[in-house]
């Protein structure tokens, strides 16, 4: 593994991560009015679908499903790789996620939201699309959940929601960095300061904010990583519960999630190469990172090879004449075009990111990921309009050409794309400056002996007064630690710019009840899932398709969805309540300079102590010591 | 509260009192109104409001005259059925009877007087004016009035006949309709000495072989033929009749037939002399035809039989041992030595057989035989000067034959009667607008002795006087009012007229009633159905002099053969959405005209489907796109009528190639010496089905008659049934859905569909559907709740099968469950329902329907007015964005239970008729409870021999069972 910290101290992370937030050129301004220009024409548009009727698209009978929902289906699956790199190879402890997470992670929010723009610009009458919606209303009807578009709504409204928090409690760190750095060069009342001290909430580093931070970071990591699988799987669901040659087929789930994984990657590798030059970002983001990714990217082009080559392998087995004939013109019909691209697009030229030539050629790379998104964007459309243009009664088949309607709404929603990405890259610190921090500090901090009689921590009380030491080094600090506890002193407050885990070493640190947030939260919302099904079918007593109205196996998915929103929720709401997160002010004895480089310790004492805390201080170097009051 | 002082009341009370009691007044529940409905105690016969009545009439959309039934509501007709008491159509219509609804209630309809002396601007005038000028005119001396009317009978030809009398010297009235039939009754004249046309009494036929004559379509009296071929071509005990077919066109009398010889056009009639040849040989034949030997031998000297030996073998014995074999031919248009040849032949096959007095009835003629011929038209027309006064009444020469024009122009005043302004109007002095036939009085007979009468089901839509008003009207103008033979009455009103008619219909058919009971009694009948048949001498036959005319063309010439579409028909239907929106059934193209051509004459010109092909015939020259197949004869390209108006309405106007124009002065048919040439350029045209290829998935199937006659009922696979019996364990996952009171389904008999989409137009009438236009159609958008869809045999590509597709309210319905919002439920009685109000537009459930019959509202329907007049008030229009289906006519569920309800009683199997079964001319189609044990439908669904479910792999468990069709060829 490449020594990615080389060359790079705390500030100088910060310094760089941090200047790309300055105030932008020429160039970008005239980027964001282009993408903006585009989205909005794409807005009026849709405007002009939704008053003269859906027959502005080339849709037709049968082809009911065609462009929109391949689009949707496509943002969905730029929407996974944001949450496997965080959540996943976070919890694989995959380290050269760091770099590259926040993008990610904000591609992942902006392409939700796009995603979950076309399920709506698809309906016929998007006017009443709130009879989706569970919610309850003088109309005492609940919507259908076993039907899969119910599923889709409240997964990627659970996605959405899992990862905005995800995403939010990742930055807080990072915000209170640019709070303090915005708070030294622009003074407290600077308009951006004030709203960096709002999304900041009020993080001091301290142990203990630390510590909850940690626990429910984790969870959230816990609860995203089925989330993630999930989601593409329950969106493949809308196409493999139907009855469709082509469409209903076991295999989705899986090829669905890989094929998600594949373009997400794609188009993260196609975002990172430009960003980091004009972000300068070089040292930061550096080719070992991309080179991972595109490593990760070998995988998920093999299991879609693997997809495509057993599709027509079951189609045959299977002695199934709908199927068999349908595998056939999917190769020979008209429609085949897609498939002869889509097919070297997505398994055969990414599989040359086994060659270290390739993967660490930023062209080459750039290149292939294009193909691998245009590729899995004609994977989604020949999925969709395929099946629906060639199903069972040929006097049905039809094919399908989209209009200027689809196009013009579809070239917008990549500048609305672009667009948000861009106003997130000026706005918000690309790069997870906290992990990035705790990554190099990982070295620094090898002090790890444990305290002979470990004290259990205590709060710091503002009142009380005590001393408060400053460090440069991790080392010197975790010492002092050590020291203080071995006196016996228990009211011990730490202040952090990175995580430090080592701490949990030396002294005993309190257990977080932030735990026991998220398991309560995730099974009251899975009960709340389950009951909100049974509970509203049994109120409509309906039955469709010969399934009673109480039919338990769909009815899983919702109490699962409901477990994964309600786990994150009250884990977020653990986290702020234990964090004492609810307020916007600093804590006591907290130093800006804690959240850039600089370590801190507050030890409280008692009046006749107050020498004893000087005697031992000579056992560690500090830069400054203070004395504060209560 | 201060006291009132005795004798003053303060200005503060005052106010006090006159507040309280202004409240108290305005609070009062004392004004209130009585909530009760006090019924009459005699009801008032006329209707009442949101209560359905019913009038019996006529269609007039074809001269075959169907007796209809109008559905009225709240003062106007929605609807048109079949009248079940008229002996013609037994209660069917056809898909342009349904369509009458269209041309009542056409937005282009002709709706003022209008005058618009030769190429001066149309203006508006009144009925005054124009009946003050044109009787001036016709007062003038010297003048003749020549009247060309439609074909009428009874009370209106009798108005029109005294008229032309009455009026100057030499003033005639003549009937004039395109479709003159005019080979069948060449022949006739040349055989029998009569141009009459016959009634064919098919009731009894168990074998029909066809020259050309599409009976099931558009020949004399289709609907009346598909109905007695429905019962003779389906099994009954074990006995089914059979049909043969010799024509150039697979058209879909052709492709209903059990054995179709495709002959190159012109040729088809030597099919019937290769038979006369061989029932002679055989000496099979009951009255002799050896007499004729030397004119079919003269016939068939030097020329190509289009059939083998065996196939002309076969025919002569299927038609010598039928008992009741019948020969038809004739093309509708023709004046063609061939046509004649062929009409010929068959007329000589029927001969043969013994059918003349029997089957082939000239004691009871059409009332066609009243109808102009082609040499008659031609005379009319050359013989038109400036003095003449020609009345017009609802006919479209100019159209129908464009060198009539010349004539017209010739004429003093042209005087034009009719609802639409067509071409003919054009080019007319004065524009009378006309009642729709069903805004008036009037009688019709069809065949001779059927005396079918019409009403007025409502009042006139605009200020429209009937074609007999106008006549009377203008006599009396002209200070000449029309006397009534023999009694030399006269009558103010056209109504008047028709009552006398009426009595002395009376008198002579039931001498013993009173008027007025009589006239009620028709009128709910329909008409009397034996009126003054007198027994006829039969008609003499005379063999010896008969001659054989031209060779038919070259086998390898090139030809173009006009042939009349089921929809459009002559074309004067061609405004009406829903005609054209139904596709042709067997080239399933709507909405345009198209050449036919096959395969290997299309590769020789290198043309594909919808390429444009230039054709040169005589002095015309046209384009059309093109439609490669083989239903077309290798060297016929087959063209069909009715479309290439120039005025009529929007959407007949500038659509195709008119074939009038092509048949040119001699009205010939099929043309020979034509050139084609590849045009360049393509369009799309509008195919409702982009194949008709089965890739083996067995969506129409077909059973061999001696298979069907060995199979045992134990042998017949048991069907998935849409009922508690039909979840089971090993493929179902949820328990069964229990119905309490009915499971409605239906039966379809491919063997009984022919295709002619009569249940289509039934739909779209009764349910509100709209019309899209052909370019939504190219897109594949048609809003079709039914449609007849053709399908090929996977063993013999020259077999073609319909299968009506409708919503299969399926019991595991896969369109259900998916839809989030439950849209598309299943309710209590097995309906596959679909809430409009719920539905969101997420197409899905149409995604997931296996039989892709639901239907998305894609754009916003547009019902052009007064076309909304003719909605069904018990439907919903359905806005765009939402997606609709067959709902099985819910409507007229509930009505009969409300009904059943209401009299305390249980529902009645065949209480509830489905519109489309309502119509369907061969009773294909079977609506019924499958709860209850003695429905048809459950006994056809349980026990039928051919019964299947489509695509029942799928476990959906469909209410709609299809029975097979018969292949007759196997047996």
């Amino acid at each position: 593994m490449e020594d990615i910290t080389k060359n790079l101290t705390l500030s100088e992370v910060d310094k760089k991560v941090l200047a790309a937030l300055k105030p932008p050129v020429l160039l970008y301004y005239l980027l964001l009015a282009g993408f903006a220009f585009v989205a909005a024409i794409g807005l009026a548009t849709w405007v002009y679908q939704v008053r003269t009727g859906m027959g502005v698209t080339g849709l037709n009978h049968p082809v009911g499903w065609a462009t929109y929902i391949a689009n949707f289906v496509f943002w969905v699956g730029i929407a996974h790789s944001g949450t496997l790199i965080s959540a996943i190879f976070f919890l694989v402890r995959a380290k050269f996620r760091d770099a590259v997470s926040r993008s990610a992670e904000a591609m992942t929010l902006i392409a939700i939201m796009i995603a979950g723009l076309f399920p709506l610009i698809h309906l016929g009458r998007v006017w009443v699309f709130y009879y989706i919606l569970p919610y309850p209303s003088e109309r005492q009807i609940w919507p259908n959940f076993k039907s899969a578009l119910v599923w889709d709504v409240l997964a990627v409204f659970t996605y959405f929601v899992v990862s905005l928090i995800f995403f939010f409690v990742g930055l807080i760190p990072d915000a209170a960095a640019e709070r303090d750095k915005l708070e030294q060069e622009h003074g407290k009342n600077y308009w951006r300061t004030k709203i960096f001290r709002r999304i900041s909430l009020g993080w001091s580093g301290a142990l203990s904010q630390w510590r909850h931070y940690n626990r429910a970071y984790l969870y959230f990591a816990a609860l995203a990583t089925p989330l993630v699988i999930s989601v593409h799987s329950i969106v493949s669901w809308d196409f493999a519960t139907s009855l469709l040659p082509g469409w209903h087929s076991t295999l989705f789930a899986p090829y669905f999630v890989a094929g998600a994984i594949h373009s997400g990657l794609a188009m993260v590798i196609l975002i990172m190469i430009p960003l980091r030059r004009l972000f300068n970002l070089e040292e930061i983001i550096t080719p070992w990172h991309i080179e991972m990714v595109a490593k990760t990217m070998i995988v998920t082009t093999l299991v879609m090879a693997y997809s495509y080559t057993i599709e027509p392998f079951m189609a045959a087995y299977s002695k199934n004449l709908f199927e068999w004939q349908f595998s056939v013109w999917r190769r020979t019909g008209w429609l085949s075009w897609s498939y002869y691209m889509m097919l070297p697009f997505n398994a055969i030229f990414p599989l040359s990111f086994i060659f270290k030539k390739v993967r660490t050629n930023y062209m080459l790379m750039a290149a292939i990921s294009v193909l691998v998104v245009v590729g899995m964007w004609l994977e989604r459309f020949f999925i969709v309009v395929g099946s629906t243009a060639h199903d069972f009664l040929p006097h049905a088949w039809d094919s399908y050409t989209p209009t200027w309607v689809e196009f013009t709404i579809t070239a917008a929603s990549f500048c609305l794309f672009f667009f948000l990405f861009l106003l997130f890259s000026k706005n918000l610190p690309v790069v997870p400056i906290t992990d990035f921090k705790s990554q190099i500090d990982e070295k620094r901090k090898t002090f790890d002996e444990k305290c002979a009689q470990p004290v259990k921590i205590k709060k710091a009380l503002s009142f009380m007064p005590g001393y408060k030491f400053v460090f440069s080094e991790p080392n010197e600090m975790l010492k002092a630690v050590k020291a203080f506890c071995q006196a016996g002193y228990n009211r011990i407050e730490v202040f952090s710019p990175t995580k430090i885990e080592q701490l949990e070493k030396i002294v005993k640190v309190p257990f977080s009840p932030v735990k026991i947030w998220a398991l309560f939260g995730a099974i009251f919302g899975f009960l709340f899932g389950l009951g909100l099904a049974i509970g509203a079918s049994q109120l409509d007593d309906l039955i469709v398709g010969g399934k009673p109205p109480v039919a338990l196996i769909p009815y899983w998915i919702v109490a699962f969805e409901g477990g994964v929103l309600f786990g994150a929720l009250f884990n977020l709401a653990g986290l702020i309540i234990h964090g004492r997160l609810f307020r916007t002010s600093t804590m006591h004895g907290y130093d800006k300079r804690f959240s850039k480089d600089k370590y801190g310790l507050v030890v409280q004492y008692s009046i006749k102590d107050s020498e004893e805390v000087k005697n031992i201080s000579e056992s560690f170097r500090y830069e400054e010591m203070e004395s504060i009051t209560g | 509260m201060e006291k009132f002082s005795g004798d003053r009341l303060s200005r503060r009370n005052f106010i006090k009192i006159a507040g309280a009691a202004g409240t108290a007044l305005a609070l009062s529940p004392g004004c209130d109104s009585v909530n009760k409905l006090i019924p009459y105690v005699n009801p008032p016969r006329y209707p009442f409001p949101g209560e359905w009545i019913h009038y019996n009439s006529v269609c007039r959309e074809c001269p075959a005259g169907c007796g209809m039934l109008l559905s009225h509501r709240d003062g106007r007709i929605t609807k048109a059925d079949g009248n079940p008491k008229d002996p013609l159509n037994n209660g069917k219509l056809c898909a342009r009877g349904q369509a009458s609804m269209q041309g009542l209630y056409d937005p282009d309809r002709l709706k003022d007087v209008i005058r618009q002396n030769r190429g001066m601007k149309p203006e508006v005038s009144t009925w005054e004016n124009a009946l003050l000028e044109i009787s001036e005119r016709i007062k003038k001396n010297g003048t003749r009035v020549i009247i060309i009317s439609n074909l009428q009978t009874g009370s209106l030809a009798e108005v029109i006949d005294t008229f032309a009398s009455t009026a100057g010297n030499g003033s005639f009235a003549a009937y004039y309709e395109p479709f003159n039939y005019e080979s069948l009754r060449k022949a006739n004249e040349m055989l029998f000495g009569t141009s009459n046309v016959p009634h064919f009494n098919l009731d009894q036929a168990d074998y029909i072989v066809s020259f050309a004559a599409d009976y099931l379509e558009t020949w004399i009296s289709p609907i009346e033929y598909a109905n007695r071929y429905g019962n003779m071509h389906s099994m009954n005990n074990g006995v089914i009749g059979k049909s043969a077919f010799a024509g150039p066109r697979m058209s879909l009398t052709a492709a209903n037939s059990d054995t179709y010889i495709q002959t190159p056009a012109g040729k088809e009639g030597l099919v019937a002399f290769a038979m006369l040849k061989r029932i002679n040989e055989k000496g099979v034949a009951k009255n002799s035809i050896s007499q004729a030997m030397p004119f079919i031998n003269s016939v068939l000297e030097g020329e190509k039989i289009p059939a083998r030996d065996d196939e002309i073998e076969r025919l002569v014995n299927d038609f010598t041992s039928a008992s009741h074999g019948i020969a038809l031919a004739g093309m509708q248009i023709s004046s063609s030595d061939s046509q004649v040849k062929s009409a010929l032949g068959a007329m000589l096959l029927n001969y043969s057989m013994g059918r003349i007095g029997s089957m082939v009835e000239f004691q009871r003629p059409h009332a066609l035989s009243k109808t102009l011929l082609n040499d008659e038209v031609k005379k009319i027309l050359s013989g038109i000067s400036g003095s003449d006064v020609l009345i017009l009444n609802n006919v479209n020469p100019v159209y129908t034959y464009p060198p009539s024009l010349d004539g017209i122009k010739k004429a003093g005043l042209v005087v034009f009667i009719g609802t639409q302004v067509d071409e003919t109007a054009s080019f007319s002095d004065w524009l009378l607008p006309a009642n729709y036939y069903l805004e008036s009085w009037g009688d019709y007979e069809p065949v001779q002795g059927m005396l079918t009468i019409m009403q007025p089901a409502m009042t006139p839509l605009y200020k429209t006087l009937s074609a007999g008003e106008i006549f009377l009207t203008l006599a009396h103008t002209g200070g000449k009012p029309l006397k009534r033979q023999p009694d030399g009455k006269t009558f103010s009103t056209f109504r008047d007229w028709f009552m006398d008619y009426w009595n002395d219909v009376q008198r002579q058919a039931s001498p013993g009633t009173s008027g007025n009971t009589f006239l009620e009694d028709t009128l709910r009948t329909g008409g009397i159905w034996n009126f003054n048949t007198k027994e006829e001498e039969p008609v003499k036959i005379s063999l010896a002099e008969l001659k054989a005319g031209n060779k038919t063309p070259e086998d390898n010439a090139l030809r173009l053969w006009l042939w009349p579409e089921i929809t459009l028909f002559d074309g004067h239907l061609s405004n009406r959405g829903w005609l054209q929106e139904i596709a042709e059934p067997v080239s399933f193209i709507s909405w345009n005209s198209w050449i036919d051509i096959h395969p290997a004459l299309a590769g020789k010109y290198n043309l594909n489907s919808n390429d444009f092909l230039e054709v040169e015939a005589g002095n015309v020259k046209f384009k059309a796109p093109v439609n490669v197949t083989e239903i077309a004869e290798e060297n016929t390209l087959c063209l069909p009528f009715g479309q290439g108006h120039t005025a009529l309405g929007s959407d007949a106007r500038g659509r195709g190639v008119n074939a009038y124009a092509i048949s040119g002065v001699n009205m010939s048919n099929p043309i020979t010496g034509i050139k084609i040439a590849k045009a360049g350029g393509s369009m799309h045209l509008a195919y409702m089905a982009k194949t008709k290829e089965q890739y083996g998935r067995k969506v129409v199937e077909w059973i061999g008659l001696s298979k069907l006659r060995q199979l045992k009922p134990e042998e017949v696979k048991e069907l998935i049934l849409p009922l508690p019996e039909g979840y089971q364990r090993h493929r179902d996952l949820y328990p069964a859905r229990i119905y309490k009171e009915h499971r409605w389904a239906m039966v379809i008999d491919l063997q009984r569909c022919i295709g002619c989409a009569a249940c289509t137009a039934a739909c779209y009438a009764e349910n509100n559907i709209p019309v899209v236009g052909e370019t939504e159609v190219q897109k594949g958008r048609e809003q079709t709740w039914i449609k007849p869809v053709p399908y090929r045999s996977d063993e013999d590509k020259k077999k073609l099968g319909w299968i009506p597709m409708l919503c299969q309210h399926c019991d595991a319905a896969p369109c259900e469950p998916v839809c989030p919002v439950f849209a598309a439920v299943h309710n209590e009685e097995g309906l596959n329902a679909q809430v409009y109000n719920r539905c969101i537009g997420t197409r899905y459930c149409s995604n997931n329907c296996p039989y892709k019959v639901r239907r998305f509202n894609w754009l916003n329907s547009e019902f052009k007015s007064p076309l909304e007049v003719q909605l069904n008030p018990e439907v919903t229009v359905r806005s765009r964005g939402v997606m609709e289906k067959c709902t099985f006519c819910v409507q007229r569920i509930r009505n009969a239970e409300y009904h059943a309800e209401n009299e305390k009683r249980k529902l009645k199997e065949g209480e509830i008729i489905t519109a489309c079964q309502q119509t369907c001319p061969t009773n294909a189609i079977i609506f019924g409870d499958l709860l209850d044990n003695n429905s048809q439908v459950t006994k056809l669904t349980r026990g039928d021999l051919r019964r299947y479910h489509l695509l029942e792999e799928l476990n959906t468990k469909p209410a709609v069972t299809y029975l097979k069709r018969i292949n007759m060829s196997e047996s």
